[in-house]
């Protein structure tokens, strides 16, 4: 699947694997849909990519701190204790990282899962997906922010 | 809350896919990623090394600020 279109339907790695074979030129751009609905694709690509990498890695350490070392008892007396955390979170730096931990995965989730309901659930109710996808994320983001700025 | 056994499952469970999440992705980007030095690109390998390496050096600073700032 180096060269020519993807499978109809295409699965993501069809996808991946057949932008990569056209981008062979150096210094010159990749076709993509012109006006607003390429810079749209362009942008959900950009926020999946950037969630990819928080997922990757931001996330597994907060589970491993949170989810077992903290019920396992290897955190030193304290360190998850009200006031430090609470200290912590009010931070406006720790907030804007927050922020991103949290929301950026919800785009990457949004975009991945919105090409699985197309491509592994076989339904194509195109705008309606899209809507339901990026709007849970727009919600998730929403909320973040709410929570961020009333602790 | 955390420390209830059904939460600490739940837990490992969502750390698994997680760690599956950055073995697949930090594959898929020594794809994507193309570092020139000069005429030369750097190797998949290193690009993999180094990004594990980032991933180490992150996961610390985060531990240290999480549990010991």
């Amino acid at each position: 699947m180096r060269r020519g279109e993807p499978s109809d339907p295409p699965s993501l790695g069809d996808v991946l694997e057949w932008s990569d074979a056209r981008q062979v030129e150096a210094g010159k751009r990749r076709p993509r849909p012109p006006g607003p609905r390429g810079r749209l694709e362009a942008f959900a690509w950009a926020l999946f990519s950037a969630g990819g990498f928080v997922a990757a890695v931001l996330l597994p350490i907060h589970v491993a701190i949170l989810g077992i070392a903290f019920a396992a008892g290897w955190l030193p007396d304290g360190a998850m204790s009200y006031d430090r955390i609470h200290h912590l979170a009010r931070n406006p730096l720790t907030r804007l990282y927050l922020l991103a931990l949290i929301s950026l995965p919800l785009y990457h989730w949004a975009h991945r899962f919105r090409f699985a309901i197309h491509h592994q659930f076989g339904i194509h109710l195109k705008r309606l997906v899209a809507v339901g996808c990026y709007g849970t994320a727009l919600i998730g983001t929403g909320l973040t922010i709410w929570v961020l700025l009333t602790i | 809350m955390l420390d209830t056994p059904g939460m600490v499952a739940l837990s490992a469970l969502i750390l698994a896919a997680l760690l599956y999440h950055t073995a697949t992705w930090f594959r898929l980007s020594t794809y994507i990623i193309v570092v020139r030095l000069g005429r030369r690109t750097v190797p998949r390998g290193v690009l993999l090394a180094g990004l594990v390496g980032a991933w180490l050096a992150v996961s610390a600073a985060v531990a240290y600020f999480h549990i010991w700032f």
